[in-house]
């Protein structure tokens, strides 16, 4: 079950840091430049109680289409689309 | 969201009396019924007269209708009056027991005393330390057998039986309670609990919640009501007598989560001493049907009240909350904030009354209702109102009932935060300025587990 932040004590640890490498389910292109959801590693640009920041190197887009133009996405902390990388950090396209 | 501002006026109207009331409410409670009477008990002459009198008003009162102003939107024509039985001991034993999640410490990491009162019987706790003190923190029975002097100083003396047809009927009827009394100059640090727990259906429960704090002294208490949902209809009727002496203290914390069955009426008050204090939080997230009472009466100069009110209802559940801050003497502030949302069919009910006195100057009064409604079939209503006798007081009320912002939701979910997601933060944060008010992180968990399990 997912918290709810206002219930957590306020000297809780981030589960996440700036500059964490993270992975977040979202639209992204593969390596032949399909449109494909999965998870795509990103690295942690800004954390506040509510909302972690994920900064990626390549487009990312909305589940409707759009591109996201900053490749900003956002997450709740304990969002079950976000999760530390667990692996390498994927070779941008050539 | 639209500010609405009323200037309705608006007090309780009191019950008239009606001669053929209780044929015409159908309920299958008989006078031998009243524990004074039950099973060849002998309760003490002031408790048996209490019960009588109460009785005959409970007889003679009939069934709120919607032609009454309080009553107005909340219709009991549902109400399956003749299937409620009281649960016997037969029964009893096959009632599911308290759950533990429900005894856990909602405020600090332990209690200092523990009240579970269930159709099988009461459980009792109460720290030495704080027995030794003088306070008397016990269930209604044990009361009238060991403390009939402090019962029959607190019974009855905030909330009176004649205020209405389920008043009357928990007077009459209420075997089970608790009795919490704390002596001049006492200060219990630890927090007391209770749980009044109504498995089953087809029942009847009725409570009667004292609480008498002498002057100078303070106190914690958070008091739940809780049963499982279940089919068909359970009833309960409730009464919360508050009392806070002269510079005495009160923290008052109230959870009600009856099961989705369970038609909920109570009657609570408390009543302030001169500086005295109380810090009434209020949370409901239960019930079929609730209609409440609550009353903060500051009948002493420089009285301190505030009330923080949260609830959140889905399915087919209706809450009334019929609220009122009677400000009697000079220098008294209230400050009184109910936040609520809505999902699916449900509905929820806030009549707000601030009643200055004549001679109440320099009193502060504040009062806000705040709903967030999140199914185009949910419906609330907020009546605030004002009724001012002094010419030289500060007022305060609103009331706003919104939905969730087209552009709030478009902008989380332009970011890629799913729709399930932005609704909860957006949930998340217009409940937030309530549970700042909430300095308990069991009652705020207990509150979170509510968000989640509605808003799937």
């Amino acid at each position: 079950m997912a918290d709810l932040r206002f219930t957590t004590a306020p000297d809780r640890e981030d589960i996440y840091s700036v500059g964490d490498r993270v992975e977040v389910y979202c639209d992204h292109e593969d390596d032949d430049g399909n449109r494909v959801r999965g998870w795509m590693e990103g690295v942690v640009v800004q954390v506040d109680p509510k909302i972690v920041a994920v900064q990626f190197n390549e487009p990312v887009y909305l589940t409707d289409g759009w591109m996201v133009p900053d490749h900003v996405l956002w997450c709740p902390p304990n969002s079950q689309q976000i999760r530390h990388a667990l692996k390498r950090k994927r070779r941008p396209r050539s | 969201m639209a500010e609405r501002k009323t200037r309705v006026i608006r007090r309780n109207p009191s019950p008239v009396p009606s001669a053929a009331a209780a044929v015409e409410a159908g309920f299958a409670f008989t006078k031998e019924m009243m524990p004074a009477f039950a099973n060849g008990a002998k309760e003490a002459t002031f408790l048996r007269q209490y019960r009588q009198q109460a009785w005959k008003q409970y007889q003679a009162l009939g069934l709120p209708k919607t032609t009454e102003e309080a009553w107005r939107r909340t219709d009991l024509r549902g109400l399956q009056a003749g299937s409620f039985r009281l649960p016997d001991k037969k029964l009893a034993a096959r009632l599911p027991a308290v759950p533990k999640r429900l005894l856990k410490p909602l405020v600090g990491k332990g209690h200092g005393g523990q009240i579970i009162i269930g159709p099988a019987g009461t459980q009792i706790e109460l720290s030495k330390a704080i027995a030794k003190q003088g306070v008397v923190f016990t269930d209604l029975p044990t009361a009238t057998k060991k403390h009939p002097e402090l019962l029959k100083k607190a019974l009855g003396k905030v909330v009176q039986p004649g205020e209405g047809k389920f008043a009357a009927m928990a007077a009459a009827l209420a075997g089970r309670g608790v009795l919490l009394y704390v002596p001049r100059g006492v200060t219990v640090d630890e927090p007391l609990h209770s749980v009044f727990w109504g498995p089953g259906i087809g029942l009847a429960y009725f409570s009667h919640v004292l609480v008498w704090v002498e002057d100078g002294a303070s106190v914690t208490f958070v008091h739940e009501s809780a049963s499982p949902t279940a089919e068909k209809q359970t009833l309960h009727a409730g009464i919360v007598e508050l009392h806070v002496g002269e510079n005495a203290s009160l923290r008052f914390v109230e959870l009600q989560s009856w099961g989705e069955h369970v038609w909920n009426f109570s009657h609570e008050r408390a009543r302030l001493q001169r500086d005295a204090k109380l810090d009434w939080i209020f949370g409901a997230l239960g019930s079929r049907l609730t209609k409440n009472f609550s009353e903060i009466s500051l009948e002493g100069e420089g009285g301190n009240a505030r009330m923080s009110g949260f609830y959140f209802t889905d399915g087919e559940q209706h809450l009334d909350h019929d609220t009122q801050q009677n400000h009697l003497a000079p220098h008294t502030t209230s400050d009184l904030l109910f936040k609520g949302a809505l999902e699916e069919n449900s509905r929820s009910v806030w009549q707000g009354m601030i009643y200055v006195a004549p001679g109440a100057q320099r009193t502060d009064g504040y009062q806000a209702n705040r709903n967030l409604v999140l199914s185009k079939h949910a419906r609330a209503d907020s009546i605030p109102g004002l009724e001012i006798l002094a010419d030289d007081v500060r007022c305060t009320h609103g009331a706003t009932v919104g939905k969730i912002d087209e552009d709030e939701l478009f902008y989380l979910l332009s970011r890629g935060i799913t729709k399930q997601e932005a609704r909860r933060l957006i949930v998340e944060g217009f409940f937030d300025p309530i549970m700042q008010r909430i300095p308990f992180e069991g009652v705020r968990a207990r509150f979170q587990q509510a968000i989640v399990s509605k808003l799937k």
